[in-house]
């Protein structure tokens, strides 16, 4: 078993510190593709991991955190598989403690969001960055910075090539 | 089978060809975290084929008016508008029709006008064309099929006006029999 590509397809970030009274909230949704092989005769799964770097200075680093395990399937095949998933993905957590926060003072600041894929200990990463801004007891996301779109090619006939960017992408 | 790829936001210029089809090209602009369907019938490069061509009269006299009819056939499976072009380089002749709305398997018919040269044998060329919009060399009419049509203009006649008394006389010209007085 082995994870080749994680893509965060869509992510939302939701800062929250109802009424201005002390205890914030994060949260994030978001959607995402693994690719993984799966060698002959094994058994498909991986774990969802998520790390949210220098989330308001260092109060909030949950590096390597199990949030999901995948368990695909149990067919036992002798040819080996390359497959593919979407999965929506959910967490969060408070940073009450963020230090600035508690003088209420107005200003920007980026939350950087991994999200990967592991099978063992190496982990495929993808990496979104939101834009934010603070002031008066809300909280803005100006920007998101790192989403792909997702483009669906279709073709009449089929047996087509197409490239992007006059990169070779496959044959529809 | 569709094809999907996941892009950065901003500008991407896609480009889809294969064998025996026009190769097309174009922008798209997407948005992070958006899903974009995108759906293209190709056009062969045998879109319009030349069926026939036919001049009307057959060996026209010099000045007599000639029509030249080109039938094309669509090759597309939709209805589609084909441009043909008639040139003939000596006589300095440029003449393009366009045939609108072809339906797939019927034929289409372009006719043009035109007043017989001097005596003598001329080749035209005749084309048969597709618009192709999102060609990779640009929008416009491409080739899809090539033909020479052969036109003999016959020197001009003249009128002979046969009398004779009593009537009822057989008439040659040049040993041909041409009829009764």
């Amino acid at each position: 078993m082995e994870v080749l590509e994680v893509e965060i397809l869509d992510a939302t970030l939701s800062l929250r510190t109802p009424e201005c009274k002390g205890r914030h909230y994060w949260h994030v949704d978001a959607k995402i593709r693994v690719k993984y092989r799966v060698p002959p005769y094994t058994k498909a799964f991986y774990y969802v991991c998520y790390e949210v770097n220098q989330f308001f200075g260092t109060v909030h680093n949950a590096s390597n955190y199990e949030l999901d395990q995948i368990p695909f399937d149990n067919l036992y095949s002798g040819e080996e598989r390359i497959e593919e998933r979407t999965i929506d993905v959910h967490f969060g957590g408070d940073f009450t403690t963020v230090p600035w926060l508690s003088n209420w003072s107005p200003r920007d600041f980026d939350v950087h969001v991994k999200i990967g894929a592991r099978d063992g200990w190496k982990v495929v990463w993808d990496e979104v960055t939101f834009k934010c801004h603070y002031e008066s007891c809300s909280f803005t996301i100006k920007e998101v910075i790192g989403l792909k779109a997702s483009l669906t090619i279709s073709t009449t006939p089929t047996g087509v090539r197409v490239f992007i960017d006059e990169n070779y992408i496959g044959v529809t | 089978m569709p094809l999907t790829v996941e892009v950065d936001p901003g500008t991407h210029t896609i480009r889809i060809e294969r064998d025996g089809y026009f190769t097309i090209q174009f922008d798209v602009t997407v948005e992070a975290g958006k899903t974009y369907n995108i759906s293209r019938t190709l056009i062969p490069e045998n879109a319009f084929t030349i069926v026939s061509i036919t001049s009307t009269p057959t060996e026209p006299a010099e000045g007599e008016e000639v029509t030249l009819t080109v039938t094309v056939r669509n090759n597309t499976g939709q209805a589609r508008d084909c441009k043909v072009s008639i040139t003939q380089p000596d006589l300095d002749f440029s003449q393009e029709v366009t045939i609108p709305n072809v339906l797939p398997g019927a034929p289409g018919l372009g006719t043009v006008k035109f007043a017989a040269p001097a005596s003598g044998r001329y080749d035209f060329k005749v084309k048969a064309m597709v618009y192709v919009e999102e060609h990779v060399d640009g929008a416009g009419w491409y080739v899809t099929d090539e033909k020479t049509f052969t036109l003999e203009v016959s020197p001009k006649k003249a009128t002979l006006v046969i009398t004779t008394t009593p009537p009822g006389a057989r008439i040659f010209v040049d040993g041909n029999f041409v009829g009764m007085s």
